[in-house]
């Protein structure tokens, strides 16, 4: 029987009660995790154009001031390369800093900046013959390149705020288009939507997918007008005082959304034509709802006709434009949404590495403090994966080609998806809350007959041997 | 009453990711699960209560768009492969369910199947287009869900005036489902003009079948109460005083509004569309008034009327003669389903058909059973006027029965799926019946009141044109509750239980046997003389004499 029990019984109770548990390279992870911000070591390169021969000393000067300047700054941050180039050979959307001598004869005399807001990138420095003379070209360089140009200490902050939407390499942005009357108001909403969408394809195309969809509401009448106070010196003005109750949103259709992937809502509330609604302390009538969109209030100043006309949504949807850049995190300067974009994409870039490690890590300490929970093959797969891509994309980074960013982005963003897919796999999960106790109910019935057993054999066996001992001695005094 | 929602909307079938979808008055949810899904048609019906046809008479647009009991999707999707488009089905039902609040995400494979002869998509957009992949057509039926107000407010909320305005602002779930019989239907159609010119046209209906007077009664005494004496008429031809009355039947009068079988008036008219809000009346005329309370004017045509200002409608009915009512129109088809057999392991349908017309009618009958109803289809039987009774082995049988249609389950995949196309001569009454094996399910995967029973969907009776094939009518039975043979569900446990008693009563039988030494009766005396125990009642007894002892002493 105990053959019977060892032979059979023992790999039946083995097999039916193991779980699987592939192996992770956890030391790989926790090497790569050690070396990740080492290897994140990036380059911008910024091209000084046209500059003559004569002043060659010049770029060497400035890019000793800007390592010095950069290495008191914390964290992972961008080293920037001054080249020199000239205006003809320079790929369109690198940074160019062009150097521009104003003449005596020039009224403005003040050195100042110039950043363009186009996709060329290009920042003019009007230098006065004075700064020169003084030899503080390279000097003034640096401030613009550090403080202006690329934002090195302020971009942190914008960056985790809590606005923030959640990084996706997909986004849609879902434009709502809602009046409170049933009047319907005739929106000439396709050429500006169009514009709207070429817009954030050319400016945020590298850091997101995005998609635009938009849509009608009609009927989508204010939820409390409590926090509405007439105005007192203008009729027929309503005063929105407190803005956190303003938008209904299982009314107003704005919760429908059944897709998986992130959106930004972008609301355009037009009230009905008898009464106007301003939003204290708000100069373009807007609020922005953290991590969820924007929204703009547009009353009909007294106007007949129930036409928009796309000169009329122009300014909102400027507005929305710079509501996104809000919600995605973007620092607030320079002006040029180009560089912002570009500047969020690196860090983004780099915050998605950090966090892909962080999930490999996390994963491999869960399951090395779970015991219980098992470790399909698919995990092991995604995380080899996920490990894949994060290398490709650091030595993407380390390559330093023109504008790599964009490649290292996407690469990272999938070695966030597939290491968050390892993380929450769904097989792992599931006997994680199999409580021991359940296991100790089975097992229970018979472990306590077989324990009670042999407990009490055992207490009989040491009370035998002490009594055994007692008699010995006994009979060992009594023959004494 | 019938509620009746129409909205277009322009769509590309294959939408160009850099163009950006525009949705207008048609629900942006929808329209987006449509493109995710590739869907090209989708029909959704909601269905509570059982329809009495003979009360009734025939159902309203000829039931096309009405559901039976619990919820029903059928799509069709575009799709490369038949796995491809499962997929697709199963994130379409996904997106429904979180639409509706309904469990539409239960339906797998085991649910899911491919309707031959009816349920096919209208090909018409076929004509203008030439699609990429194939269309395949799937169905699923939860005959369990029961249908109530969470399902009817995103109902609502897909339309333009999102219930505030309209007709729809008359429906409320507290009055909607108190009705006898409802059914909600949304269809969603591609409607092709030219190949570069598409669109989804959405179609909503609702409709209900109230008990006036009951509702009347409803709102007068919302708990039941006996009529106070004043109010009470009695029936004066017998004796009646103060004591004693003999009650009259319930006057025919009836005088009933909107707001007494709703609740809320009609809050204007849908001024976004194109034809203005429309109410019409089906009565007759001779015995009943039509009157409207508004303070707008109204233009009207017969008995039908346009609301097109912002203005309040009620609509009131009143009439001498409750009774005289415009006569109902006879269903083509009386049908129903049940169950026979009592056994745990075993069962059978029976469905009765009649055709009360003096036509000979073409009526498929669908059916889909569960997987663990195991059909045994050489068990068919049909008789005909409840004289004769055929066997599927019978010639005659194909006089009735020409085609069936049969894809057999398989266990935990596919349901069975059963379609018979059947020939119902004139005024015949055609009863088949089927006889199945009920199979035994895995501990986990009975329900939670697995005691309840096993709901299985309506049968589908379709009577299709001869010649067109087209559908001229559909209705539908009432579900089968089937009960299963229900283990014990503590079972598992008491098994552990009696093993582990088992082996440890073996064990510890063989471990006495192991550890205990023999010894001779005088031994055992003597080392029992030594015991405690023996010790402890010793002392008792020698206690115990010595109380007697001392209480014999006193005397």
């Amino acid at each position: 029987m105990v053959l019977i029990s060892a032979l059979v019984g023992l790999p039946i109770w083995y097999f039916s009660t193991s779980i699987h548990r592939a192996r992770l390279p956890e030391e790989q992870i926790d090497q790569l995790n050690d070396n990740l911000l080492d290897r994140i070591n990036y380059e911008v390169p910024i091209y000084l154009l046209d500059l003559p021969e004569a002043l060659d000393g010049l770029l060497e000067e400035t890019q000793t001031l800007i390592d010095s300047e950069v290495t008191k700054i914390e964290g992972i941050h961008a080293h920037i390369k001054l080249y020199k180039g000239r205006s003809d050979q320079v790929d369109k959307h690198s940074y160019k800093i062009k150097l521009i001598t104003l003449g005596p004869e020039s009224d403005d005399l003040e050195e100042s900046v110039y950043i363009s807001p186009k996709e060329d990138r290009l920042t003019k420095i009007f230098l006065s013959p004075e700064v020169i003379s003084n030899g503080l070209v390279s000097d003034f360089i640096t401030r613009v390149v550090t403080g202006d140009l690329l934002a090195l200490n302020r971009n942190q902050g914008s960056h985790n705020s809590l606005l923030r939407i959640p990084y996706s390499p997909k986004c849609k942005v879902s434009l709502s288009f809602l009046e409170e009357g049933d009047d319907p108001i005739e929106w000439d909403i396709k050429p500006i939507v169009k514009k709207f969408e070429k817009y954030l394809s050319s400016v945020l195309g590298e850091y997101a997918n995005f998609t635009v969809e938009s849509q009608m509401g009609y009927y989508e009448s204010l939820l409390d007008t409590a926090n509405l106070e007439a105005d007192q010196e203008e009729e027929g003005t309503l005063i929105l005082k407190d803005t956190s109750t303003f938008i209904d949103y299982s009314e107003w259709g704005l919760d429908q959304d059944v897709e998986v992937i992130p959106s930004i809502n972008l609301v355009v509330y037009v009230p009905n034509s008898d009464k106007k609604i301003r939003i204290e302390n708000s100069v373009s009538n807007s609020f922005i709802v953290p991590q969820w969109g924007g929204i703009v209030i547009h009353n009909q100043e007294g106007k007949n006709d129930t036409l928009m006309s796309t000169k009329e949504l122009a300014p909102i949807f400027d507005i929305f434009a710079s509501q996104i850049f809000h919600l995605l995190g973007a620092p607030e300067t320079p002006k040029s949404p180009f560089i912002r974009a570009d500047i969020m994409t690196r860090s983004q870039c780099v915050e998605n590495l950090v966090k892909s490690m962080d999930n490999l890590i996390s994963l491999s300490k869960l399951t090395e403090q779970l015991p219980t929970i098992p470790i399909p093959e698919i995990t092991l797969k995604e995380v080899d994966e996920s490990m894949r891509l994060v290398n490709e994309s650091i030595s993407v980074i380390e390559g330093k080609e023109e504008r790599w960013w964009k490649k290292a982005n996407q690469l990272s963003a999938k070695a966030l998806e597939l290491s968050d897919k390892a993380f929450f796999q769904k097989d792992m999960v599931q006997q994680v809350y199999f409580p021991d106790e359940h296991k100790m109910a089975i097992y229970m019935p018979l472990l306590g007959p077989f324990g009670t057993i042999i407990l009490l054999g055992v207490l009989r066996m040491v009370r035998e041997s002490t009594s055994n001992r007692a008699t010995k001695l006994r009979t060992k005094s009594e023959v004494n | 009453m019938s509620f009746n929602f129409e909205t277009n909307h322009t769509a590309d079938l294959y939408p160009n990711t850099q163009e950006a979808a525009h949705y207008d008055v048609f629900p942006k949810a929808i329209g987006s699960i449509l493109q995710n899904t590739n869907a090209r048609e989708l029909h959704l019906r909601f269905g509570q209560g059982w329809y009495d046809a003979d009360a009734w008479g025939k159902l309203l647009r000829n039931g096309l768009e009405n559901g039976g009991t619990g919820v029903e999707l059928w799509a069709v999707i575009e799709a490369e492969s038949k796995d491809d488009a499962f997929v697709k089905w199963s994130q379409l039902t996904n997106s429904l369910s979180g639409l509706f609040c309904a469990s539409l995400n239960f339906i797998d494979s085991s649910t899911t199947t491919s309707p031959v002869t009816i349920f096919q998509p209208d090909g018409s957009f076929l004509q203008k287009i030439q699609l990429k992949n194939d269309l395949y057509l799937l169905r699923g039926a939860l005959p369990r869900e029961p249908v109530c107000t969470e399902n009817l407010t995103p109902f609502l909320k897909m339309l333009p005036t999102k219930g505030k305005a309209g007709i729809s602002s008359l429906l409320t779930g507290r009055k909607v489902f108190n009705s006898e019989w409802s059914s909600m239907a949304v269809d969603v159609l591609t409607v092709c003009d030219s190949p570069n010119s598409c669109h989804y046209e959405i179609k909503q209906s609702l409709d209900l079948i109230k008990n006036i007077p009951h509702v009347l009664d409803k709102n007068r005494m919302p708990i039941p109460k006996p009529i106070p004496g004043d109010e009470m008429r009695c029936d004066e031809t017998k004796k009646h005083d103060a004591y004693h009355c003999f009650p009259l039947p319930e006057s025919n009068k009836l005088d009933f509004g909107l707001m007494d079988l709703f609740g809320r008036v009609i809050h204007g008219g849908a001024l976004l569309a194109d034809s203005p809000t429309r109410v019409c009346a089906d009565i007759d005329t001779d015995s009943w008034e039509l009157s409207v309370n508004s303070t707008a004017a109204l233009t009207s045509s017969g008995l039908c009327y346009d609301l097109n200002t912002n203005q309040d409608y009620d609509f009131r009915l009143s009439t001498n003669d409750s009774t005289k009512i415009k006569p109902l129109e006879a269903p083509p088809i009386y049908a129903s389903r049940s169950l026979s057999g009592y056994s745990q392991d075993s069962g059978g349908f029976r469905i009765d058909l009649l055709n009360p017309t003096n036509d000979d009618l073409n009526v498929v009958v669908f059916e889909t059973f569960p997987w663990f109803v195991r059909l045994y289809l050489h068990t068919l039987t049909i008789s005909v006027n409840d004289t004769t009774t055929y066997d599927v082995s019978d010639r005659v049988i194909n006089s009735v029965v020409n085609e069936i249609i049969y894809n057999p389950a398989v266990d935990r995949k596919s349901p069975s799926h059963l379609e018979l196309m059947t020939l119902i001569p004139a005024n015949t009454k055609v009863k088949l019946s089927l006889d199945f094996d009920k199979a035994m399910l895995l501990y986990a995967e009975y329900p939670p009141d697995a005691n309840h029973g096993f709901e299985i969907e309506p049968a589908v009776i379709s009577i299709i044109d001869p010649i067109t094939k087209e559908i001229n009518y559909q209705m539908r039975t009432t579900t089968a509750l089937l009960t299963l043979p229900t283990p014990d569900f503590s079972m598992p446990y008491n098994v552990i239980i009696i093993t582990s008693t088992v082996m440890s009563l073996a064990f510890g039988s063989f471990f006495n046997l192991l550890t205990k030494k023999t010894v001779t009766e005088e031994e055992a005396e003597a080392v029992a003389e030594q015991s405690r125990l023996r010790r402890i009642t010793k002392k008792l007894q020698e206690l115990k004499q010595r109380i007697r002892g001392s209480k014999e002493a006193p005397q």
